[in-house]
């Protein structure tokens, strides 16, 4: 026999040091990014009293030193906006790692298999209702409810599409949410087409933009989202055996056919609230897990809890960029961030891979 | 060893296979605890289906499937996985992952906890890379692997599951001559050491003989019995078998083999304006 002794000890996974550190170091980031992002603007807010309005308003300490203009703009205007670029970042990020897994295909997102098409299509159609049904409900509008149904909706069908007898198999899954997009998109086309006066505002939701997001909107998106993030990440084990195809997950015990319809559900769940309350934002779904995985493992214990953090992290930021840049809607600056980092990344990997 | 009083599993009168395609039609087997069986058939005879059914990923759609003396169906996937492991003929293996994560996928059916790891968990997978002589390749990644070192990890990966019952769907493919020879050595130190009942699908007929108690010939949707190591497989059988004349030869040693009959590819003289190739 060999006389090896282990010389490291084994490890079977992310550490607890290691994971400790990663999603430590995006919560700080994070917290940075979103003092910063609140702070800067059109009026300058000090970080000082970014953080102590915001200790006041959630806390109930400290004492009133600012101006009541200050609180306004904080509290109101921008604080929602970024806690909207959280929740909607995180969402998305974690919903394109659960859609890379499942549909085993790095080039995934999201809104691959039909969410965003049905989402835009909900949202278009109430943009441009020449009837007003019931207007505003709990400050979530006919737009927000229209796109949540739209996004939910598209996926149930292009799930039933590519269902057979034996099982949804991945390949089918993926064309049936090509076709049903493409035919959606006709729809949103043709909205458009007939939009008149109200083009401006298709536009600026279809851009996707964080702009219109407000505490109402978030306290139905927000627990929406870390909900389905819960129920998602309690099936780690379940993604990571997906890792070694689908047979072999059966092998090693999982339902694969009733995993897959239940993640796919939760994560177009989750995308679905994002995108009700943002509208299409991309690349930050297909981007950051893609980066995540290549960074820190496959794991999916460490890969959906930093998908959040840095989702969150990277739209929160974009979309204070956005801002200060004038007001472009932050899905123009994801594109454009995004596009070319994601080309610069095939083009590293196509260089080390040969 | 209650679990070990009948037999591991047992086909009755088994039909199964694909929409379309029905591939096993009136399969019956009987396999007891401790078995070495080699599984031969020609391509599409239905070997792949057999490993399947055993595995519990595929239903019969008629006769009699038991494992473990209980009948498929009342077996969830979760139990069968704590029970059965395949090694599948081809699989990817996650990129970023070191061959230790890979081993320790393997106790995705014994998980208890939410987020952990168990120390028998750890205990498992550092057995299961010893008993396949991979301890030194536990930090490397598997993208680093060669053919048959990849072949040891994903074998420790199904060695993790702990199981009583270890399918292979044609092991040896891909590996050179040493290795085919080494992996069914090292299924046989395995069977003893962790009283293992193994099934191979095996295309080797010679390497198939020597491995098994007993080779199994799937055809015309049926199992027959069709060599054990009392009175092995003949050259006769592996040829109806396969459908190629196949000859019975004795090595120097005393061991027969079966060698099938190659028709020599014989050099064709070149003829004039071609010159003799190099």
């Amino acid at each position: 026999m060999r006389a090896t002794v282990a010389a490291r000890p084994l490890t079977l996974g992310p550490s607890l040091g290691r994971t400790t550190l990663v999603l430590g170091a995006g919560a700080l980031l994070l917290v940075a990014v979103a003092v910063a992002a609140v702070a800067v603007g059109t009026t300058e807010v000090a970080p000082g009293d970014v953080v102590a309005i915001i200790a006041h308003r959630v806390l109930g300490i400290g004492s009133v030193t600012w101006p009541a203009s200050a609180e306004t703009i904080v509290w109101e205007l921008r604080l929602p906006r970024i806690v909207g670029g959280i929740v909607v970042g995180a969402g998305l990020a974690c919903a394109g790692a659960v859609f890379q897994a499942v549909l085993r295909n790095p080039m995934a997102d999201p809104y691959v298999i039909g969410t965003a098409a049905g989402a835009s299509l909900g949202a278009v159609a109430a943009l441009i209702l020449p009837v007003v049904i019931g207007g505003a409900w709990l400050g979530i509008g006919l737009v927000q409810l229209f796109a949540f149904a739209g996004g939910l909706g598209a996926v149930l069908v292009v799930y039933s599409i590519a269902r057979g007898r034996g099982g949804t198999p991945v390949v089918t899954l993926l064309l049936a949410g090509y076709a049903v997009s493409s035919l959606l998109a006709a729809g949103v086309a043709l909205l458009m087409f007939v939009s008149g006066d109200r083009l401006a505002a298709v536009v600026s939701w279809l851009l996707g933009s964080l702009a219109g997001v407000s505490w109402p909107r978030i306290a139905i998106a927000g627990p929406l989202i870390i909900v389905s993030f819960g129920l998602i990440l309690v099936r780690w084990r379940t993604l990571n055996a997906l890792l070694l195809g689908e047979s072999q997950a059966a092998h090693l015990g999982v339902e694969v056919e009733r995993e897959k319809r239940v993640l796919t559900a939760l994560a177009a769940l989750a995308t679905s609230a994002g995108v009700a309350i943002s509208g299409t934002i991309g690349f930050v779904g297909l981007v950051v897990p893609h980066l995540l995985r290549l960074a820190f493992g496959p794991d999916h214990r460490l890969l959906l809890p930093a998908s959040m953090v840095y989702g969150a992290t990277l739209l929160v930021a974009a979309d204070a960029v956005a801002r200060l840049a004038g007001g472009i809607p932050v899905g123009i600056l994801t594109a454009l961030i995004g596009a070319p980092f994601f080309i610069w990344l095939l083009r590293r990997t196509v260089a080390i891979r040969g | 060893m209650a679990e070990r009083a009948g037999p591991l599993a047992e086909l009755r009168g088994v039909v199964a296979g694909y929409p379309g395609n029905r591939v096993l039609e009136g399969a019956e087997l009987e396999l007891g605890a401790g078995e070495m069986v080699a599984l031969i058939g020609a391509n599409g005879s239905g070997k792949t289906t057999l490993l399947r059914l055993l595995a519990g990923t595929l239903r019969p759609e008629a006769g009699s499937v038991e494992l473990f003396g209980r009948p498929l169906s009342a077996w969830s996937r979760r139990e069968v996985a704590r029970r059965v492991a395949v090694l599948p003929q081809t699989s990817e293996l996650p990129v970023g992952m070191s061959v230790a994560e890979v081993v320790a996928l393997g106790r995705i059916p014994h998980a208890t906890s939410r987020f952990g790891v168990e120390p028998a968990d750890e205990e498992a997978v550092a057995a299961a890379l010893r008993d396949v002589d991979a301890d030194e390749l536990a930090h490397r990644p598997v993208t680093r692997l060669s053919g048959g070192e990849r072949q040891r990890a994903l074998l420790a990966l199904a060695l993790a599951q702990e199981p009583q019952l270890l399918l292979l769907d044609e092991p040896t493919l891909h590996l050179d001559l040493a290795h085919q020879l080494a992996l069914v050595a090292l299924l046989g130190r395995l069977r003893s050491r962790r009283r293992l009942t193994v099934v191979s699908v095996l295309h080797d007929l010679n390497l198939a003989t020597s491995f098994a108690d007993r080779t199994l010939l799937v055809r015309d949707g049926r199992l027959e019995e069709a060599g054990t190591r009392d009175s092995p497989l003949t050259a006769a059988a592996a040829a109806a078998a396969f459908g190629v004349p196949i000859e019975e030869a004795t090595t120097a040693g005393g061991r027969v083999v079966l060698v099938p009959v190659v028709e020599s590819a014989r050099r064709v003289e070149p003829s004039a304006p071609h010159g003799p190739i190099q």
